[in-house]
């Protein structure tokens, strides 16, 4: 389906006639699909292999800067009814304009535009993406071309944003809208051209809430203490390691899926074997294993609410055991001999597969800095029943703190 | 930071990963099993049960040599009590013998009469007369002069230490089987001329000869089955290395006189044919019960009619001394005395032994 300029034109004239909208910010989603394009860029995906999922999964990071992706060449425009007119709404028309392919052609970055907080002084940085907005003075002026009016309503009723506390967007004095429409898809205005004018903030054009979802590679690393998995332990163990993942963000949902690679440390978490085997004599032997390092690699799946810079998260862990460390004693009771050895890697008797459940709070330090705290508890147990001889297995909980640092990929 | 430090990244954190999980040592966690080796019954009329590894029994296997014969012997002991089941060896004339293959289920004890199996005399020899005294020594030790018997079974190196009256001597050695099967046999025969041409030759036990070796003062002088040497007036000793068909091997030496003086010393160990034995003690059994300082013997009873039942012989593993051991699973009914027409004492057990088994 292709559209000519003129067609486009009378489209818009025809839907715009006597009809007057209501301002919305989710219309700001649609301007930001008449932004300049720039083509998909590949980014890389992180590798990672999930043996408890029997997973791997490969893949590329790229980049869903909504600026950057050539879906905005697809141009939605709605009319919607004022609230006095609404069965005047019109329907949506999807213009598939060629003339964006020159858009883009023709794109670049204007002045810088003012993110002017709202009164209730929120700091919204801590939305997920602070992508900087590129558009063109082509996609602008097509905007203006577009000649829509809007005759009923002032243009203060018009900019005032739906969400009392949400922050406000202004360029040049115009508010463009609520803080958190730009942020639904990761948008931040950083740039906007200082050509759009009053008309344009004020023009009928009322974009759709644009409904994609923000993809953010992250690095974190994390620490935390840990109960340990036998009951007979009495001392906390602690643990550390480092994760990458992705996040996948909407304007009050965030979903984390990634892969932590973490040290477990423990000081008492030991098992005794005893066993007497025959042979032309016997041998009574002791055999002490002190599990002082678990290896674990942990997938992170969870799905959080976002609160402004606060989210409240819950998820589930599946691990794998990758490798571990004991401090291995064996002792010949008739002989009397005892011999230690470090064991690296000995992973009988532990069920190598195991699942978490957590809770979760982060909190957005700056604009690509989050910390946050996991609290989790152990689904299955680490060791297998047959194992434990005379020991007892413990459902752990632990405690993490986490610094999360999310990557752009972009200018 | 862009996608190349990210790759750096994940990679590097791969590797580190990668490493951990290749290390991966083992630990012996062996667990508790069931013993191996055991005897349940009855001594003498008390019960009995012995289990390897539990108060101190333990399983001795070895294979031991006895008269020049290969016992294969394993001992359980308590230190209170012990008991020793030995499988003597057989077809000891076939150097390449499978013990263990030749083992019957249900061997029978071994028999010691305590008589006569070979007598040696300086009487036996055809020259005596010009003999003065013949020193016999057996297996390097001297035993007597002049004759002397052997009443055990076995394979004895025989040397005679022939003096005659003219006060010139010659050593002659040989080897002897007596109360174990011969495979086969063969007695040197010769024949010296007066111009120095010697013959000698075998007469065999109906066994074919595959090939003969001929030794003259240790030097081999030929192969053929006959030997023709010319030879000059001094004393030699020739040397017959015989293996049959069969895989029997045997060395037969005699003492041959140049100068046809009658100084010639035969070859002695003709004497096995006619040996005449009950029964050979080929692959047969001994039992022996070891409690308070005393030690019973099977080997001092008739035990024709014990019972002895093999029901499972399986290679268990290597003993400390590298040998192959067995466990042999039996049902044992025999008798056992202190010493021959002693009180006799009866077992009865069923056991899993090990023994020590050449195979």
């Amino acid at each position: 389906m292709s559209w000519t300029d003129k067609e486009i034109d009378q489209l818009f004239k025809e839907s715009a006639e006597g009809v007057s909208f209501n301002y919305s910010d989710e219309y700001w989603k649609e301007m930001e699909a008449m932004l300049p394009q720039k083509k998909k860029k590949d980014f890389l995906w992180f590798f990672t292999a999930f043996a408890f999922l029997g997973l791997v999964s490969l893949g590329f990071f790229r980049s869903v800067n909504p600026l950057d992706t050539n879906v905005a060449n697809q141009l939605v425009a709605t009319n919607t009814s004022t609230e006095s007119n609404q069965q005047n709404t019109s329907e949506n028309e999807t213009l598939e304009s060629s003339s964006f392919e020159e858009i883009q052609k023709n794109k670049e970055l204007i002045e810088t535009v003012e993110v002017v907080k709202s009164e209730n002084g929120m700091n919204n940085t801590s939305a997920v993406n602070r992508g900087k907005i590129a558009e063109s003075n082509s996609a602008i002026n097509l905007m203006q071309n577009l000649e829509l009016n809007d005759d009923n309503e002032s243009s203060d009723e018009i900019l005032r944003s739906p969400h009392n506390q949400a922050e406000d967007v202004y360029v040049d004095g115009i508010n463009l809208g609520s803080l958190d429409n730009w942020l639904i898809s990761g948008l931040r205005p950083h740039a906007l051209s200082s050509n759009i004018d009053k008309s344009l903030a004020q023009s009928s054009i009322q974009p759709t809430r644009n409904k994609r979802i923000l993809v953010s590679p992250y690095l974190e690393i994390h620490g935390g203490l840990s109960e340990a998995p036998l009951a007979n332990s009495e001392r906390i163990g602690n643990y550390y390691g480092a994760g990458a993942g992705i996040q996948l963000n909407s304007p009050f949902w965030t979903t984390t899926i990634g892969m932590n690679g973490s040290a477990y440390s423990f000081s008492d978490v030991q098992l005794t074997h005893f066993s007497k085997t025959y042979s032309y004599g016997s041998r009574y032997t002791t055999h002490e294993l002190n599990y002082s390092n678990i290896y674990r690699l942990e997938g992170v799946l969870s799905v959080g609410r976002n609160f402004g810079k606060h989210e409240v998260n819950l998820g589930l862990r599946p691990s794998y055991i990758l490798s571990n460390r004991i401090d291995y004693t064996e002792i010949d009771q008739v002989k009397d001999i005892r011999t230690e050895r470090e064991v690296v890697g000995y992973t009988d008797g532990m069920k190598r597969f195991g699942l978490k459940s957590t809770v979760g709070y982060g909190y957005n330090i700056a604009s690509t800095w989050t910390v946050g705290v996991n609290v989790g508890l152990q689904l299955s147990n680490t060791f297998e029943a047959d194992f434990l001889g005379n020991s007892d297995s413990r459902l752990p909980f632990d405690g993490q703190v986490y610094l999360r640092k999310t990557l752009s990929f972009g200018k | 930071m862009n996608k190349f430090k990210l790759s750096y990244i994940l990679i590097f954190a791969g590797l580190i990963f990668g490493v951990i999980s290749c290390r991966k040592d083992q630990i012996d966690l062996t667990n508790s099993n069931d013993p191996i080796f055991t005897l349940q019954g009855t001594f003498d009329g008390d019960m009995v049960a012995l289990v390897a590894g539990d108060n101190n029994a333990y399983m001795h296997t070895g294979i031991d040599e006895e008269n020049g014969v290969s016992v294969f012997t394993g001992k359980l002991d308590n230190s209170q009590i012990a008991f020793q089941l030995s499988i003597f060896d057989g077809m000891i004339d076939r150097p390449t013998h499978k013990p263990l293959a030749n083992i019957p289920t249900d061997p029978i004890f071994a028999l010691n009469t305590g008589s006569t199996l070979a007598h040696f005399s300086k009487n036996d020899f055809p020259n005596a007369a010009l003999i003065n005294q013949v020193e016999w020594s057996l297996d390097g030790n001297f035993i007597a002069v002049d004759s002397f018997n052997i009443n055990q079974p076995g394979r004895y190196n025989v040397c005679a230490n022939v003096e005659f009256y003219d006060g010139s001597t010659a050593m002659l050695c040989n080897d002897i089987i007596v109360g174990y099967q011969r495979s086969a046999n063969a007695r040197m025969m010769h024949y010296l001329n007066p111009e120095g041409a010697l013959s000698v030759w075998l007469e065999t036990d109906n066994q074919p000869i595959n090939k003969v070796r001929w030794f003259m003062d240790g030097i081999q002088v030929s192969d053929e089955m006959k030997l023709s040497e010319m030879i000059d007036d001094t004393m030699h000793t020739i040397l017959a290395e015989i293996q049959f068909v069969n895989g029997t091997v045997r060395k037969k030496s005699m003492i041959v006189d140049g100068a046809l003086s009658g100084k010639f010393v035969t070859d002695f160990t003709a004497i096995e044919s006619q040996i005449a034995v009950l029964s050979n003690r080929d692959y047969n059994l001994r039992l022996r019960v070891f409690n308070d300082g005393k030690v019973f013997s099977s080997l001092n009873v008739d035990n024709a009619s014990s019972v002895v039942d093999i029901t499972e012989v399986k290679y268990y593993g290597l003993n400390n001394l590298g040998q192959e051991v067995y466990k042999i699973k039996a049902d044992v009914i025999a008798k056992v005395s202190e010493y021959q027409g002693g009180p006799v004492k009866d077992i009865e057990f069923t056991t899993s032994f090990g023994i020590a088994i050449e195979n």
